[in-house]
């Protein structure tokens, strides 16, 4: 995306830090954003700003402003591929599920079969956008005895992996939507995103160390997984 | 930038985050830096003290009312983060502090979203250490039947399996049948018979239901899912044997013993037409009951049938002639 004269003043105040320069990189790298959505973003990027405050902030007030720039990249049809994503075992503990049998996070830790209890698992963010991989490329890391931390690393987590995750694998088919190619409009400020070239069939991760390959990665719609298989990876307390 | 450094840098911010006005509270995680993010850092920065320490202080003035957010929904982002945080450092100093949360009985400051605070304050601190006397803790916490009420059977449960269980049969009686599904009872059934053994588990449930039918007790079993708490019935039905033999037209019937809930019987009208069935078995009889697991019963040769009839029953199934013996 080209950034317009109107949007300079923020990317202006955007790369007066590194991480701002690299989230104004991301902007220009891309591709498949189409030109005019990118066009809204930018006016509604450089009206957030004009009022004032944190360019950081102006982009998340415009990135929540409209549902349109919520996965806007390419998408595609993944049939039967399986799909995974790795979160902080923490926010297992928030599934309803649990709750209702009063399993608390040290308990689930202590007792990793208690997930059995899990019949379901809402997926998605604030903006109601998952970030999965493809379970396939993740799985044949781990089958080669991989730790936790590379994959972690690999799928752009964290580099310093110090708490506890869980994986839950579902299937594309049980998103109920098509999977996209995740866009700068869908990573926001997340500097740890790299958008993919155009025409590209899937998103990459990219390794927080920065070293090694990515993983193929989709987003799609918040959605809930029934019967979900889960499962727990454990690195050690805190 | 020097480790030293950076944990000055970061222990400025926190107690800064911590300290100001939850107003002014910058907590939008999806663009800002996540006050979480600098817990874990300093934490993992050998600062663990001084991070709970914080939580603590945090959570004590959330309770005593002292924090008046007028942005409600941020301030409660913030102090959920500050609860988890206890969670994820393990940090038995706020026990105290999650306490104040739990027992807070006014809405105060948190109005509508007390329930949700105590919820979460229940399930961090159902994973803490816990100490006999924080039993009556948790039972005041079941009575008052709010979200947090499965962290306190659990917890309950964990510290003392028979009073635990006690309560939990007692909360299960007096929860109205559309307000029991907030609570998976077989789940926490099993975890207790996963952390206390299935014997003890039995013998809890078995004295928690003393006073009650042997069909209280079966209801128990299954709603536990736990087949080998049957075993423990021969304890429960032991204390109704003394059984009487009566006859009714063509029907011997065997009067166990009697209870509030009615009388168990064993019917049948021959020794043929009773079938052999597997102790514990359900009884498809007239009325209900269930298969006689007593040995004592078996050895008499009497038909093994056991059946339950509800206080002034007999008449209306027809066994008003039945005398005894």
């Amino acid at each position: 995306m080209t950034i317009p004269a109107k949007a300079r003043k923020w990317a202006d105040a955007m790369s007066k830090t590194a991480r701002g320069r690299r989230i104004i990189k991301n902007v220009e790298r891309e591709q498949n954003v189409p030109s005019g959505l990118a066009r809204s973003f930018f006016n509604a990027i450089s009206r957030a700003y004009a009022k004032g405050g944190d360019p950081m902030r102006a982009m998340g007030k415009a990135l929540l402003s409209t549902a349109a720039f919520v996965l806007a990249g390419p998408s595609f049809d993944l049939g039967l591929d399986l799909l995974t994503r790795f979160e902080p075992l923490a926010r297992l503990a928030d599934s309803p599920d649990l709750k209702r049998a009063g399993v608390s996070l040290q308990r689930l830790i202590a007792n990793p079969g208690l997930v059995d209890i899990i019949t379901e698992l809402r997926l998605g963010n604030a903006r109601g956008i998952v970030w999965t991989a493809l379970e396939e490329a993740v799985s044949a890391d781990v089958n080669r005895d991989a730790s936790i931390r590379e994959v972690v690393d690999r799928l752009g987590i964290t580099d310093d992996l110090r708490e506890d995750m869980y994986e839950v694998v579902y299937g594309a088919g049980d998103v109920g939507d098509p999977c996209h190619v995740p866009t700068v409009l869908d990573a926001g400020a997340d500097d740890r995103f790299r958008p993919s070239p155009k025409g590209a069939k899937h998103g990459m991760t990219h390794p927080c160390s920065g070293s090694g390959a990515g993983y193929p990665e989709y987003v799609h719609r918040e959605c809930v997984v029934g019967d979900p298989n889960v499962r727990l990876h454990q690195v050690g307390a805190l | 930038m020097s480790k030293a450094t950076d944990t000055t840098h970061l222990k400025q911010l926190l107690w800064t985050r911590l300290s100001a006005h939850p107003d002014t509270l910058d907590l939008d995680d999806r663009i800002n830096e996540q006050p979480e993010d600098l817990f874990v850092r300093m934490a993992t920065a050998g600062e663990r003290d001084a991070v709970v320490a914080a939580l603590r202080s945090h959570l004590v003035r959330c309770a005593g009312g002292t924090v008046a957010p007028t942005h409600l929904p941020r301030a409660l982002r913030f102090l959920s983060r500050a609860i988890r945080l206890c969670d994820s450092l393990g940090g038995v100093e706020c026990k105290d502090a999650l306490k104040l949360l739990l027992l807070q009985e006014e809405p105060g400051p948190w109005g509508e979203y007390l329930a949700e605070v105590q919820e979460l304050a229940a399930r961090v601190l159902s994973g803490l250490p816990k100490k006999p006397t924080d039993l009556e803790l948790w039972c005041h916490v079941a009575r008052a039947c709010s979200p947090a009420l499965p962290y306190a059977l659990n917890a309950a449960i964990e510290i003392d399996v028979e009073r635990g269980v006690e309560l939990l049969a007692r909360t299960y009686d007096r929860l109205a049948p559309r307000r029991r599904n907030a609570v998976n009872w077989r789940a926490i059934l099993q975890i207790a018979a996963t952390m206390h053994g299935v014997e003890a588990l039995g013998d809890a449930l078995g004295r928690a239901l003393a006073d009650k039918s042997v069909l209280e007790y079966e209801r128990f079993v299954r709603l536990a899912g736990l087949p080998e708490l049957r075993k423990q019935m021969t304890v429960a039905l032991s204390d109704l044997v003394g059984y009487s033999q009566g006859r009714g037209g063509d029907q011997t019937s065997y009067t166990l013993g009697k209870s509030a809930g009615g009388e168990y019987r064993l019917t049948g009208t021959s020794a043929q037409e009773v079938r052999p069935r597997t102790a514990f078995e359900d009884v498809t009889g007239p009325g209900y009951g269930l298969a006689l697991p007593l040995q004592a019963i078996v050895e008499q040769g009497a038909p093994r049938w056991l059946n339950y009839y509800p206080p002034n029953a007999g008449e209306a199934k027809g066994l008003a002639h039945e005398q005894e013996r």
